[in-house]
C-alpha cells in the first residue's frame, strides 16, 4: 500500500519531461513497474479517481490525470468520478474544472 | 510598488509541488539561489522569467532565523512556480528588482500552525530591522484563501471564510487570523493538504 507511490507517478508525469513522455507512450508499463498493491494498480489504470481520492493521494495530483489525459480521466468526468465514492453534498452543484491549459510536446 | 519605491522583494509563499515531495517538505525553506526561472509548469501560460535572487540577504535571513530557533531549510537552487512567478509579472515588471523566495509548506500536511507562521513573519520583520544595509525591503505574501484544487469541491467558494480572512488581514487583526486559521477549519474551506 503506498499513496507515496501513487503520488509519485503523477509528481513526475508533471515534473518530469522524459516522464511524462514515456506516460503518453506506455502508460500502464510505468505504472506496473511501481511496486503497488492490487488494488491500487487496478485504481490507477482505469481512471477510478474515486478510488484514488479514497485512499488519500493528495488531490494536487489526481488533478494532473485531468490535466494530462491519463487512464481515460479528462476535465468533463473528473468531479463525477472524485465525488464516486461519496454521499451527495449540496455544494456539488456549484462544481467546475477549470479549463486546463498544456501545451503540445 | 512604485511609490514603495523597493530595491529587493522577499516573497513567502507555497510550493505547489514543484521543488519538494514527500521525500523531502521543509516547513520553511529560504533560498538562496543567485537567480531563478519560471514559471516552471509547462501548463502556465505567461512569460518565462529569469529572476534574480539576492544571497548576501538571503543568507542573513537564514542565520539570523536559525539564531532566532527556526529550524529554517535553505535550497540553492529552485525552480519558480506559477504562485511565485504571477505576483512578480505585475509587481516588478521585467524582474527588475531581485527576490527572495521564502517558501511556506501549504500543501504536504501537517503544515506549519498560523501562529508559527506569524512568528515568522515578526523574525523576518526583526531581521530586516537590524540589516545594516539600506536596501528598502517589500514584502509579498502570495496565496489563495481556500480553493479545492483537484478536488470534489472545486468550483465552490468558502465564501465566509473569504470574507473573514480578508477582513482579519486589512484590519491588520494577525491574533485572530492566528487563533481562527486553524488546520480543521481550513481544511473545511477545501484546503489542499492531502492526508
Amino acid at each position: 500500500m503506498s499513496n507515496y507511490l501513487l503520488n509519485k507517478i503523477l509528481y513526475m508525469t508533471d515534473n518530469d519531461a522524459d516522464f511524462r513522455k514515456r506516460m503518453k507512450e506506455e502508460p500502464a508499463e510505468i505504472v506496473q513497474s511501481f511496486k503497488l498493491s492490487g488494488e491500487e494498480m487496478e485504481a490507477m489504470l482505469t481512471g477510478d479517481v474515486g478510488a484514488l481520492y479514497e485512499m488519500g493521494v493528495h488531490t494536487f495530483f489526481l488533478n494532473h490525470m485531468a490535466r494530462y489525459e491519463l487512464f481515460g480521466v479528462n476535465r468533463d468526468n473528473y468531479l463525477e468520478r472524485i465525488r464516486s465514492r461519496m454521499e451527495y453534498d449540496q455544494r456539488f452543484e456549484q462544481g467546475n474544472m477549470p479549463v486546463q491549459f498544456v501545451p503540445k510536446e | 510598488m512604485e511609490r514603495a519605491s523597493p530595491d529587493v522583494i522577499i516573497e513567502l509563499d507555497s510550493d505547489h509541488f514543484d521543488n519538494f515531495f514527500y521525500d523531502n517538505v521543509p516547513a520553511f525553506c529560504v533560498s538562496l539561489a543567485e537567480e531563478a526561472e519560471g514559471p516552471q509548469e509547462i501548463w502556465c501560460p505567461m512569460p518565462h522569467y529569469v529572476v534574480k535572487g539576492h544571497v548576501p540577504m538571503a543568507r542573513g535571513v537564514l542565520s539570523y532565523g536559525i539564531d532566532a530557533h527556526f529550524d529554517l531549510a535553505a535550497a540553492e537552487e529552485l525552480r519558480l512556480d506559477h504562485s511565485v512567478m504571477v505576483p512578480l509579472h505585475y509587481l516588478n515588471p521585467g524582474m527588475a528588482l531581485p527576490v527572495i523566495p521564502l517558501y511556506v509548506n501549504g500543501f504536504a500536511a501537517p503544515t506549519p500552525t498560523a501562529e508559527r507562521c506569524f512568528a515568522l513573519g515578526r523574525m523576518v520583520r526583526d531581521f530586516l530591522d537590524q540589516w545594516p544595509g539600506d536596501e528598502r525591503v517589500a514584502l509579498i505574501a502570495s496565496g489563495c484563501f481556500a480553493m479545492d484544487v483537484g478536488g470534489p469541491l472545486r468550483g465552490w467558494t468558502d465564501e465566509e471564510w473569504v470574507e473573514a480572512v480578508s477582513g482579519w488581514i486589512l484590519s491588520g487583526q494577525h491574533r485572530e487570523l492566528s487563533t481562527h486559521a486553524t488546520a480543521e477549519r481550513m481544511a473545511a474551506a477545501a484546503t489542499p493538504y492531502g492526508t
